[in-house]
């Protein structure tokens, strides 16, 4: 018997309108820094931020500027969809833990040492810059957000899981607006193995974030920028031991919605339809009204 | 909106450092066992925490230990509603789970380092080799079950377990899913997530009493026990279930999450997200403060999170905060982290099954601004109808679910 799933018609979701948009990307070669200053409301928080959570805040503080929605509605009429990207761990840290853990050969892990050279040396700062929920509680700590979240890892096909999970309390009317975003910091030891031993062209890798803030019609004041239409997802599992990686299949959660909102901001109109190498799959139709 | 259907929990399945089936774990709780030990996964060197509840009886085959929790806890969970086998392909299955961070191996961080380095050879030890990505086990339970809808990953930390079975709840009740697999899975027994814990002085020291050192709500509480495990529950509707025949064991009948919005790592002092998480887990299930049977806190006795978990019981409860009973389960198997929620949602509907509330170890002395109406020394029998399960996260992150005694 063939043990895989049949595969489910995907469910198609009504329009929402996109009212604010916000970005920040960092490629290959780009080592420009991120002023997240200007975004913060408490700078105080700057010392708990890693370059994840300072992607998050500036492309959410962007998409929020945009949208207009001011502080009554930020705090519980806003829920925070956000898909983070596989974990990151940047080399100073990971250099000195090796440094201070390995034994006089410098070869092999010495577990004594690691217990106390190594733990040491650990800035305790690091433990939280780990957290991958970080860059929600970033963005709702700047933008005093106190609502409906939900919080997802690892790849593009959970940005279509958050965009679902938004859908869903839009239309029962727990939040009426949503804060729908992702972010990545992929430009890093860790990741870059990830990408290597995955099929990912480490040229693709960017740190990057990207935030749309949407609406349904009942909600909107202002003409949106653009309506998401014809939202599908579907899953068909693979073996994650088995499959070799799905041609085309993006690597960042951050990748749909990057390219949705260059639709949006090139006001190209069109069907969006991406698959994440895991066995989701996800599409929509971007509408822009006229000017 | 249109009426939310009724969300019945037809299958349970539990890994725990107290038991690795259900009927294990129950009879652990119910005999005040605690899972805590010295650590022997690895060798903790000096690190000031150097010990943890484990778990002991259950063979590994990953070197993430959270893969192998998460599949025999799912495999008994979907045995327990369905049987053996696949679901059959119309039903729209989607699995609902709280994973927590990827494990890192500094000990493979040495060997990539070291002239002598191979290059890992077979597609699995490549997957593993440095660091493992945590959702390999949403596939591997996706395919093994016919779960064919979209997984929903919560990495919402101390919050995931809880926030996994509240996003079920939603999808069930609101017609999204006629079935869904919801839990958690969880292991940072490990050189770096001990460290990391103790780096910032979360964790109890309490290393020559590890029985005694989780100690909830205590007057002499210094930090949470690490544990880990995995648990998940099967959801289905309710009518339809009773219509194939499946036993009931539990509703879920509300959720609720919010975020304080406070600080990285403490809860708002006054527990207002707390209380707003819990405020509509019960609007969600049509009921009120005074429906409130038990609950189950997310009490990891340290020293800001228990108090303030008191303050918000307190200000939610009322007049009746000294009549409605309190447990911690993480008493027994310390702190599981994403998988906390779901394995102490099985305790509460064991508790609803059994009309029994286990004790919260290690309470010798409830601390001045802890004062709720604790269960301690031994098991309460009590009527029991809902029981508030709480779990609140690093970052501020509140989850809150009602569980539901079935009605006859």
């Amino acid at each position: 018997m063939d043990p895989r799933p049949e595969r489910q018609p995907s469910r198609t979701l009504s329009a929402l309108h996109v009212i604010g948009l916000g970005s920040v990307i960092r490629g290959a070669g780009d080592d420009s820094p991120l002023d997240v200053a200007p975004c913060l409301r408490d700078r105080k928080a700057l010392k708990f931020m890693a370059k994840q959570d300072k992607l998050a805040v500036i492309a959410a503080n962007a998409a929020v500027a945009a949208s207009g929605l001011g502080a009554a509605e930020l705090d519980r009429d806003t829920g925070i969809y956000f898909a983070v990207g596989t974990l990151p761990f940047e080399n100073e840290p990971l250099d000195l833990l090796h440094r201070n853990s390995v034994d006089d050969s410098g070869t092999r892990f010495d577990l004594k040492r690691f217990s106390t050279a190594a733990f040491n040396a650990m800035n305790p700062l690091l433990t939280f810059k780990c957290l991958p929920n970080m860059p929600v509680f970033h963005v709702s700590y700047q933008l005093g957000m106190h609502g409906p979240y939900f919080v997802t890892y690892p790849g593009p096909g959970q940005w279509f899981a958050a965009l679902e999970r938004a859908f869903a309390d839009l239309e029962t009317g727990r939040v009426r607006f949503a804060l729908v975003g992702a972010v990545a910091d992929q430009r890093n030891p860790l990741v870059e193995h990830h990408a290597r031993r995955t099929g990912i062209p480490e040229s693709s890798l960017a740190d990057a974030a990207c935030v749309l803030v949407l609406t349904r019609g009942a909600h909107a004041t202002q003409t949106p920028r653009a309506l998401l239409a014809g939202i599908e997802v579907s899953y068909d599992p693979l073996d994650p031991f088995a499959e070799t990686r799905a041609p085309g299949a993006l690597s960042s959660p951050v990748d749909p919605v990057l390219a949705i909102a260059r639709m949006i901001e090139s006001r190209t109109p069109g069907n969006y339809r991406m698959s994440d190498g895991t066995g989701l799959v996800g599409s929509l139709t971007v509408e822009v009204p006229s000017a | 909106m249109s009426e939310r259907r009724t969300v019945a929990v037809t299958g349970m399945g539990v890994v725990s450092p107290i038991g690795t089936s259900v009927e294990e774990f129950g009879q652990a709780l119910f005999s005040c066992r605690s899972g805590a030990g010295p650590i022997t996964r690895f060798d903790p060197g000096e690190l000031p925490t150097r010990i943890a509840a484990e778990v002991r009886t259950l063979p590994f085959h990953y070197r993430d230990v959270k893969i192998d929790f998460a599949l025999h806890a799912a495999r008994q969970a979907m045995s327990q509603a369905f049987g053996p086998g696949i679901l059959p392909g119309k039903v729209r299955a989607g699995l609902s789970i709280g994973l927590g961070l990827e494990l890192f191996s500094m000990d493979d961080l040495t060997r990539l380092r070291s002239p002598a380095f191979e290059r890992p050879k077979s597609r699995q030890d490549a997957l593993t080799f440095l660091n493992t990505p945590s959702d390999l086990c949403v596939h591997l339970i996706a395919r093994e079950h016919g779960l064919n809808r979209p997984p929903q990953i919560h990495i919402s930390a101390c919050a995931a377990g809880t926030d996994a079975i509240g996003g079920a709840w939603r999808a069930i009740s609101e017609g999204k899913l006629d079935v869904a697999l919801a839990g958690g899975t969880d292991s940072m027994i490990n050189p770096m997530g001990v460290a990391g814990f103790c780096r910032i002085t979360a964790m109890t020291t309490r290393n020559d009493e590890p029985h005694r050192a989780s100690r909830p709500f205590d007057r002499d509480r210094a930090g949470f026990l690490l544990g880990e495990g995995a648990a998940f529950l099967v959801l289905e509707e309710r009518e339809s279930a009773l219509r194939r025949g499946a036993r009931i064991l539990a509703t879920i009948s509300g959720f609720g999450g919010s975020l304080d919005g406070y600080s990285v790592s403490d809860p708002h002092p006054e527990g207002a997200g707390a209380l707003a998480a819990m405020l509509e887990a019960l609007r969600a299930a049509g009921l009120s403060p005074e429906d409130i049977s038990a609950v189950s806190a997310h009490g990891t006795g340290t020293p800001k999170n228990d108090p303030v978990e008191s303050t918000a019981i307190r200000a939610l409860l009322g007049e009746r905060a000294m009549e409605v009973p309190v447990m911690s389960t993480k008493s027994m198997i310390g702190h599981c982290i994403s998988a906390a929620g779901a394995i102490e949602s099985v305790a509460s509907i064991i508790s609803l099954r059994e009309q029994r509330i286990h004790p919260t170890l290690n309470l010798d002395e409830p601390a001045p601004d802890c004062q709720l109406r604790h269960v301690r020394g031994a098991p309460l029998s009590i009527p029991l109808k809902h029981i508030l399960k709480n779990s609140f996260g690093f970052g501020g992150m509140n989850a809150c679910i009602v569980i539901s005694k079935e009605s006859p």
